[in-house]
């Protein structure tokens, strides 16, 4: 599997688009490995507090956390969440609660549009850029960053 | 015996005496005749009794020892019964056997052998030669007895009844106890006794030794002697005689005794006492004691009550005498003063005769003249009288006229104003008719009214009443259709029950396809995640899995909008069924109110039909009642016509009325001067008249009384002759009297020397 963006030559980039809190958003193809639906985490004792708990995927014992909760979004929409996206973070596997995964696209890169500097703040780390598809905004995530150093440590221990 | 009835009815004590014995004697002799004979037949009771005692025991043995074939000890029995002195004879005469012969009813049994032999005859094996001891073998063998009547009877009758009877061991206890038995009495040798019979039939268990067809083997026969029995009879009945005897005498003798205290010795007080007061003086002054409450006492008292009535007469009685002896002494006196009277009185009467004959001689000559005298008197008078009285008549006739002409006069004044006020009063009758016909006129509008107000009421009944029925019959119409709306609105909601669940399974596959598109879709993106990884290789694999994902979407997509459709279809079946529910709950409201609605309207037509009814008697009514306006109207124009023409007639009569008056005004004019001019003549005659008669009844006056005079002379002439005779009369009458009195004179000193013999 290549390490590297899924971009071909044409500089397109392939994309999964899923919903939070109604807002949509997306992630580079190359990270997810797999999507499934959601179950229910068994929450682990004396675990960080951003990991929700653990999943069992076919065997292995993977730690999951809310996006939701991770974005600091409002949850005025009770919708429930519907798909956990399997991504790999670095050597482990890591669970990433979405509402509902839509589609995957392409894109070109020159399409997507950087974060404007007013939207920088605590939690614009984590955007990569943003783009529209079908007239939506769709958020683009940077999976690197969704974790800081610490609890990137504090995964590794799990 | 008339003496001695003479005797007795002398003497109140002996009266009653003997009827106390009389009623004494009657009853004890019925007492001694009642207990004689119950005496009798208790005895003879006894001795039937003893009689049957004695059969019995017989009756017994035979049975037992006959049975034992020891015939002779029976006979020994009666052998040595008949030693018994009070039986004077005991035998058993023998029944119907037949080898018995001419014995049968006759001949006493034991006496011979004709039974022996016919029992060796008969069972030869069985029989025993001891029967023969001692037995007794007559020639001719005849019972004693036997020729009596009653014998014969009774045996005759016993054969014939047993004949009858089928035998058994009932009837043989039966006749044990007597059911056939009998007596009768007759004398043996100048003894008085009782013949006790009883029959001893041919039982069955007989017929081994004496054969069968006959009914009766004997008849036991026991005669006791009755001498006992009688003698006893006798002394009880000489017992009972002495002791009523004793009884009656005593009674007798105690009953004087009380008498003589109770009765006799007050009544002979009482006659004592009377006795002296009739023997004696006459003493009135004595009373007799009363010491008595009874009937006595009273006669006592009422005798006390009859001397002091007697002594009361008898006292003014003797002053009557007194009194008679001083006035006839008066008597005496005055006789003889009138004897001279008499005598005085006679010669006066001689005298006045002589001188009275003069006087009538001279009276008949006066009473000759003025009966002439009289007689022409008389004959102008009466012309006179006659004229008088033709004028009296004319002036009577004239007042009477006159009266009568007034009388009419004020009645035909009075006509007059009562025809005045009759005019005035049917002059407002007139009106008030005229009123009346008016107001009858309006009456008749109105009832008019009225009739074809309710001719109208009664169509307006009658239209309600149909369109009450018509309302009744499109109620049961609307309850009908109802009805089927409710079993078709049934129907309905079934049907959607069940579009429902078919939609409910629907949408159960649905859910599945959703399920299936909703897990492609996830496949194709797996996939399309693959393909992307798997780089340019995996390229047109993405481009497979991106189109799978779109037919997924595609059909979750038409999944969703079936679910909708269904979800809208399952709200408008639920709904369907609320409206359903709702409109099945408005029916039957409506089946109520349309049942209401159609009882109401039986009730509107009943009140309807009742209605009508009502209205039609009204009708009736009015119809009945307009007739009667119009007969009352009819009579009201009558009436006013009658009244009209009254009016007409009595202003005629007015009219006449006033005519008259003015003549009988005339008229009384006319008959006051005939009045005044007849009453002048009258007054004329009248004088003339008055001095006529004045004549006339002075001229009669001297007539009448010279002819009184004449006849009163005669008269006293008569009188003088007769008071002649009647003093010589009298003379000799008061010769007669001064005996008479004499005689009175000396009775009354015998009746006071009489009554002063009376104690007073």
């Amino acid at each position: 599997m290549p390490k590297t963006e899924s971009k071909d030559k044409t500089g397109e980039l392939q994309l999964v688009c899923f919903s939070v809190d109604d807002k949509q958003y997306a992630v580079d193809i190359s990270k997810i490995v797999e999507i499934i639906y959601y179950r229910p985490a068994a929450s682990l004792p004396q675990s960080p507090e951003f990991i929700e708990g653990v999943v069992d995927l076919r065997g292995t014992v993977i730690p999951v956390l809310d996006l939701k909760k991770r974005l600091r979004l409002s949850s005025k929409s009770a919708g429930l969440p519907n798909h956990i996206l399997i991504v790999r973070f670095k050597d482990k596997m890591v669970g990433i609660i979405v509402d509902e995964v839509k589609q995957v696209f392409h894109i070109e890169e020159g399409r997507i549009q950087s974060p404007q500097t007013s939207l920088k703040g605590s939690g614009s780390k984590h955007l990569r850029g943003v783009c529209k598809v079908s007239d939506q905004l769709v958020f683009i995530l940077s999976l690197d960053t969704l974790l800081s150093e610490g609890e990137q440590a504090q995964l590794e221990e799990i | 015996m008339r003496s001695l009835r003479e005797f007795i009815h002398r003497r109140l004590e002996y009266k009653i005496l003997a009827l106390i014995l009389f009623i004494l004697v009657i009853s004890f002799a019925g007492i001694f005749f009642i207990i004689s004979s119950k005496e009798k037949k208790n005895a003879m009771g006894e001795e039937r009794a003893k009689s049957r005692l004695v059969a019995d025991t017989i009756h017994e043995t035979l049975d037992r020892d006959m049975m034992a074939f020891r015939a002779d000890v029976v006979r020994f029995l009666m052998e040595d019964l008949k030693k018994l002195e009070d039986i004077k004879r005991i035998q058993i005469v023998r029944g119907d056997a037949p080898y018995v012969g001419e014995g049968r009813g006759r001949d006493e049994a034991f006496m011979d052998f004709k039974t022996l032999a016919d029992v060796k005859q008969r069972i030869p094996t069985l029989y025993k030669p001891e029967w023969e001891r001692d037995h007794a073998d007559r020639k001719s063998n005849s019972a004693s007895g036997t020729d009596n009547p009653a014998f014969k009877d009774y045996f005759s009758k016993t054969v014939q009844t047993l004949h009858e009877t089928k035998l058994g061991t009932v009837e043989e206890n039966a006749l044990k106890r007597g059911m056939l038995d009998d007596i009768y009495f007759e004398e043996i040798d100048g003894v008085p006794v009782m013949t006790y019979l009883r029959p001893l039939p041919n039982f069955p268990k007989c017929a081994l030794c004496h054969g069968t067809g006959y009914s009766v083997r004997g008849i036991l026969m026991i005669s006791t002697s009755l001498e006992g029995a009688h003698a006893a009879l006798g002394e009880n009945q000489r017992y009972l005689l002495m002791a009523s005897l004793a009884t009656i005498g005593i009674l007798i003798a105690l009953l004087r005794v009380m008498m003589k205290r109770v009765v006799l010795t007050p009544v002979q007080n009482v006659v004592g006492r009377v006795k002296d007061i009739a023997e004696g003086e006459g003493d009135l002054t004595v009373r007799i004691e009363v010491n008595y409450r009874d009937e006595i006492g009273d006669m006592a008292r009422w005798f006390n009550k009859f001397v002091e009535k007697l002594h009361h007469i008898i006292t003014q009685v003797s002053k009557a005498a007194g009194q008679v002896k001083s006035v006839s002494q008066q008597l005496l006196g005055g006789t003889k003063q009138i004897s001279v009277g008499a005598d005085v009185q006679m010669r006066a009467v001689e005298t006045t005769a002589a001188a009275v004959q003069a006087v009538n001689a001279s009276i008949h000559h006066v009473a000759e003249n003025a009966v002439s005298l009289s007689s022409l008197t008389e004959e102008s008078a009466v012309a006179i009288l006659q004229m008088s009285s033709s004028i009296d008549e004319i002036a009577r006739s004239a007042a009477v006229l006159s009266s009568t002409v007034e009388d009419s006069t004020a009645s035909i004044l009075e006509m007059s104003s009562s025809v005045k006020q009759i005019d005035e009063n049917v002059t407002s009758l007139n009106t008030a008719a005229e009123d009346t016909a008016a107001s009858m006129t309006q009456m008749d509008a109105s009832i008019k009214q009225i009739r074809s107000n309710v001719i109208d009421t009664v169509q307006l009944s009658k239209g309600v009443t149909d369109d009450a029925e018509r309302g009744r019959r499109a109620t049961e119409l609307t309850i009908q259709g109802i009805s089927k709306i409710q079993v078709y609105s049934q129907q309905v909601s079934e049907v959607i029950h069940g579009l429902k669940s078919r939609t409910e399974s629907i949408g159960k596959i649905l859910n599945v396809i959703d399920e299936v598109a909703e897990q492609t879709n996830l496949l194709a993106l797996n996939a399309a995640i693959i393909a992307a990884q798997a780089g340019e290789h995996g390229k047109s694999f993405g481009v497979v899995a991106q189109e799978i994902k779109e037919l997924a979407d595609r059909t979750a997509t038409s999944t969703k909008e079936i679910h909708d459709i269904i979800r809208a279809l399952q709200d408008e079946s639920k709904n369907a069924v609320l409206a359903i529910n709702r409109g099945s709950k408005s029916v039957e409201e409506g089946v109520h109110l349309a049942g209401e609605a159609g009882s109401v309207l039986n009730k509107i037509l009943e009140s309807s039909k009742q209605s009508t009814d009502r209205i039609q008697e009204i009708a009736r009514a009015t119809d009945e009642q307009t007739k009667g306006v119009i007969r009352v109207s009819e009579s009201m124009r009558q009436v006013t016509e009658m009244v009209q023409q009254i009016a007409h007639a009595t202003h005629e009569q007015f009219k006449g009325s006033e005519l008259i008056i003015s003549s009988t005004e005339k008229m009384k004019d006319i008959a006051a001067k005939v009045k005044n001019a007849t009453q002048e003549q009258s007054v004329g005659n009248k004088q003339i008249n008055e001095i006529v008669e004045r004549v006339a009844r002075q001229v009669k006056e001297i007539a009448e009384s010279t002819r009184k005079q004449t006849e009163e002379s005669a008269n006293i002439l008569k009188a003088v002759d007769r008071i002649k005779t009647v003093v010589e009369q009298n003379i000799d009458t008061i010769g007669n009297v001064g005996i008479a009195v004499e005689e009175l004179m000396k009775q009354a000193t015998q009746l006071s020397h009489e009554i002063d013999k009376f104690k007073l």
